[in-house]
């Protein structure tokens, strides 16, 4: 048995759209709730950088609050440590929540304006660590602020967010995710928003204070390579469901899911070889609302058009299968897909 | 043959702390029918050198030197009537942003037949209301969307009937700033190709800007990369990418994660550009620079080293 920290079991999430239905759309089989993560598996093992990827709306968001208990599950179980979440009280909730946190995507929104850096590190010292000494969260605030380089520490800890850049804003948000000692961090893109050279030092960051703590991640982004580079898994997600999982290299260089091996194409190259060949899919997902049967990706999906366009994509909803070595994909063809990769 | 030739612009800010030197003595050009990037970073003066081509600047920027050709006239020393009849007809701007950019008031059709009727006289509104979706369908929007409000658009859809807009008049240059930030990676590949597309059957010059080099270093035939007001290196986009002659392009490609190498995290680039309100005159990047030596003090002199491309690192490779 591998050390899981987090098992996700058959967890759905489903949030209800406040609409009447006329009475074709009823006809035509479109729900007012929307299915954002839709029966999925997943566990996190201690320790690992688990990176999640997927285009906007495909849930990986939801389950990283899901995880966290920002949002409140349909169905299904999320177990920590061994206990399962959704059962826990009030009070059981908020010792854990100290060990669970998230940093936001946007640095400019998740800071209070009206608190200075201090002010800020503080705030979850007030919560979650009532009886230590001053001293003590003192000591411990001026120690992360060193660590994430916010320095000289005398003079930022006065600073308020409007003085900061956006790479010293996403710093002070780390510090304030990390000062509790976490096990568990999910980051939802926190370096989309910065510039390139900005990005990687506060990437770097992420992964020394990982090492330092043994904090387990999940790095939620759309950038497949960024994902690729520091992963040690990767899971892809589309409209709601896993559709690849495996070790970050063969998920990118052996991919046996469709809708992989068209997001890796479409990374742009500076030499583009001539047997290079790019899968852009054709329009847009499809609305959460109106899930195509089958396999929800058959709409868009190259290998279905380029083999005749088998019927059991359009009949059959594809379970995740296992390679082995713990790469998994939810493709009919998955193994003919992982051949063409190769 | 240049269509634009840009010569030793200069951009100034004013602001309370003083004046802010956004762009210093930057030269750059587009030949006709090439796609030209420019790379930078937040603050690199990458879209005010560009807005700047069709006057689009705030209120405060002041355009303190240099010269803006296009067909042979100083774009820089017109007056505003003057420019009017050149933005759109004869230079459009796809703008960052497409979700905001749009009047959501107005029918996509309408915001797009404007151009048309306010700059092209004798053009009645049927033949104008036909080319508006002759355009929405080569951009693979359905021509019957035409009477449709933007809400009705996902941000891939506005992003390309922004770019219909652009085209609307059949101009012969086109800037777009960040036409592809913000949108899926999946969209985003489908808005590059389009646009490459149009470039072709419309014969357009373009310039694009990005602070995504990877995406530059595909679409662009050649590339400019900004750093602190000036450009630093200039030259054809794949030599640019693959034999970087100044160390911040160098250091900046290899802070990209490169799925055909090896895989292994390199950091970023320690530290922050100089603040514009005194730049300094030697080279910008010499802060950050792990080769620097005092020779980089000497005033900053951006040379051509092989035919066709330019830097201005002293200690090129």
């Amino acid at each position: 048995m591998t050390d899981n920290i987090i098992e996700i079991k058959d967890l759905h999430v489903t949030f209800e759209v406040r609409k009447k239905l006329t009475k074709k759309e009823k006809e035509a089989g479109i729900g007012n709730a929307v299915r954002a993560v839709d029966g999925v598996d997943l566990e996190f093992r201690r320790g690992e950088i688990m990176a999640v990827v997927g285009e906007s709306g495909c849930g990986k968001t939801t389950l990283g609050k899901s995880i966290l208990q920002l949002n409140r599950p349909s169905s299904g179980s999320i177990v920590y440590n061994g206990r399962d979440m959704g059962s826990l009280s009030k009070s059981e909730l908020k010792e854990l929540r100290s060990k669970l946190q998230m940093v936001f995507q946007d640095p400019y929104e998740s800071l209070n304006p009206r608190q200075n850096v201090y002010q800020t590190l503080m705030e979850p010292l007030k919560i979650h660590r009532k009886d230590m000494p001053q001293e003590e969260k003192d000591k411990l605030i001026y120690d992360m602020m060193e660590k994430v380089g916010l320095k000289p520490v005398d003079i930022m800890s006065q600073r308020y967010p409007h003085h900061l850049s956006g790479g010293q804003r996403q710093r002070l948000a780390i510090a304030a995710t990390m000062i509790l000692k976490p096990e568990f961090v999910v980051a939802d893109e926190p370096v989309s928003m910065l510039d390139v050279s900005i990005r990687a030092e506060i990437v770097r960051l992420l992964l020394d204070l990982q090492k330092s703590n043994d904090i387990t991640y999940m790095f939620i982004t759309h950038d497949l390579s960024l994902a690729w580079v520091l992963a040690d898994r990767i899971a892809v997600f589309y409209l709601g469901k896993l559709m690849e999982l495996g070790p970050a290299d063969q998920v990118v260089h052996q991919s046996a899911h469709p809708y992989t091996s068209a997001l890796v194409s479409v990374i742009p190259k500076v030499e583009t070889e001539a047997d290079d060949k790019k899968h852009v899919l054709e329009g847009e997902t499809p609305s959460p609302l109106d899930m195509p049967e089958g396999c929800r990706f058959h709409t868009r999906c190259w290998y279905y058009k380029e083999n005749g366009c088998p019927s059991v994509c359009r009949e059959k909803q594809p379970e995740l299968v296992d390679f082995g070595e713990g790469h998994c994909a939810a493709c009919h063809f998955a193994k003919e897909v992982k051949e063409l990769s190769k | 043959m240049k269509i634009l030739d840009i010569k030793d612009l200069s951009i100034e800010f004013k602001s309370k702390a003083g004046m802010v030197h956004a762009v210093q003595n930057v030269n750059l050009w587009l030949n006709e029918g090439e796609i030209l990037g420019v790379a930078g970073e937040s603050g690199c003066g990458k879209t005010t050198t560009t807005l700047a081509i069709p006057r689009l600047l705030p209120k405060n920027a002041v355009i303190t030197g240099g010269e803006i050709l296009f067909n042979g006239e100083d774009l820089a020393a017109k007056s505003e009537k003057e420019m009017e009849a050149i933005r759109w007809k004869d230079i459009a701007v796809v703008f960052q942003g497409a979700m905001n950019a749009l009047n959501p008031l107005k029918t996509i059709g309408n915001q797009m037949m404007e151009p048309i009727l306010l700059h092209e006289e004798g053009v009645s509104k049927a033949e104008a209301e036909a080319r508006v979706k002759e355009l929405l369908e080569q951009v693979g929007i359905a021509g019957h969307r035409f009477n449709n409000y933007p809400h009705e658009f996902s941000g891939g859809m506005k992003q390309r009937v922004m770019i219909a807009m652009a085209l609307v008049c059949r101009p012969k240059i086109i800037i777009a700033d960040e036409p592809v930030t913000a949108l899926d990676v999946m969209i985003q590949a489908q808005i590059l190709e389009l646009l490459k597309k149009l470039t072709k059957e419309y014969k357009l010059s373009m310039i694009m800007i990005s602070h995504d080099l990877s995406v530059l270093s595909e679409l662009c035939d050649r590339m400019a990369i900004m750093y602190a007001g000036r450009v630093v290196e200039f030259g054809d986009a794949k030599d640019v990418f693959k034999n970087p002659k100044h160390e911040y392009t160098d250091k900046l490609i290899h802070s990209l994660p490169d799925i055909s190498g090896d895989r292994v995290f390199t950091g970023g680039i320690p530290g922050y550009p100089p603040s514009l309100i005194e730049p300094p005159a030697h080279c910008p990047f010499y802060d950050r620079c792990e080769r620097r030596d005092d020779s980089c003090l000497g005033d900053f002199n951006f040379t051509e080293i092989t035919p066709g491309h330019w830097t201005g690192c002293i200690h090129h490779r």
